[in-house]
């Protein structure tokens, strides 16, 4: 069988901060429907995936990413 | 003294020298009441990602700065009484965060001195790793990353099959 491979985008680029304000990354991590894409699809660290999660709910509060996009309503 | 950043979210139908009053008002609470302030970014009108009390459009400032923690709960005190502000926020700065911006601080410096050197693409190469992950799963990577070229990922797919062939 194929070996599953997966890889932390952000261990890969050694960020050790991710920052609520870069809505651009944010929602590369969230599905069309602006729900996180959980880490068994993403690929993303447990360390990592928490502080996303925090990030995409801090920026979400201010109205930089959407809870739900338009194209789910 | 902590260093903190703190957003605000103005209502974009406000006049712009409305806006710039709001503004000098927070500049001047947060020096008077012990404060220091490194910096203010004004990113402007933006769209909001949802309306918020019937707006579409909301104009953003960031301000960073020192201050004691016991300023923070009579600064968001003064926000929630200001009816014209659409969200707030007051955030502590984490220590990767502070390290972060002194690096894209000096980062930009050494940009501005060597611009002539822009990443080698055959060194990036290598660093592409969906070489080992199964057909759908380099779909995903692309979608979450927008991975640069299509081609080259295909390249690799292929080869890949090769090997599984010859095991």
């Amino acid at each position: 069988m194929l070996k599953k491979k997966r890889i932390c985008r952000f261990c890969e680029e050694k960020i050790d901060f991710i920052d609520y304000k870069d809505d651009k990354r944010l929602t590369r991590f969230t599905t069309e429907q602006g729900k996180i894409i959980p880490r068994r699809t993403s690929g993303t660290c447990a360390k990592h995936q928490r502080q996303l999660v925090r990030a995409i709910k801090i920026a979400r509060e201010l109205a930089l990413i959407p809870y739900i996009s338009d194209l789910a309503k | 003294m902590r260093k903190y950043e703190t957003i605000v979210v103005i209502d974009s139908l406000l006049k712009a020298d409305e806006i710039d009053s709001i503004i000098n008002k927070y500049e001047r609470f947060i020096s008077a009441n012990g404060g220091q302030i490194e910096s203010i970014e004004r990113w402007g009108k933006k769209r909001l990602a949802y309306e918020i009390k019937k707006r579409q459009y909301g104009y953003y400032i960031l301000i960073r700065f020192d201050g004691p923690p016991t300023m923070i709960k009579t600064l968001e005190r003064e926000y929630r009484l200001n009816e014209s502000l659409l969200r707030y926020k007051t955030l502590l700065l984490q220590k990767n965060e502070i390290r972060m911006l002194s690096e894209t601080d000096k980062d930009e410096q050494t940009k501005e001195t060597a611009i002539e050197t822009p990443a080698d693409p055959a060194e990036k190469k290598p660093e592409i790793t969906s070489a080992e992950d199964p057909p759908e799963k380099t779909e995903d990577q692309e979608a979450i990353a927008a991975t640069p070229d299509d081609e080259q990922a295909a390249t690799v797919l292929s080869s890949e099959e090769e090997t599984e062939k010859t095991d």
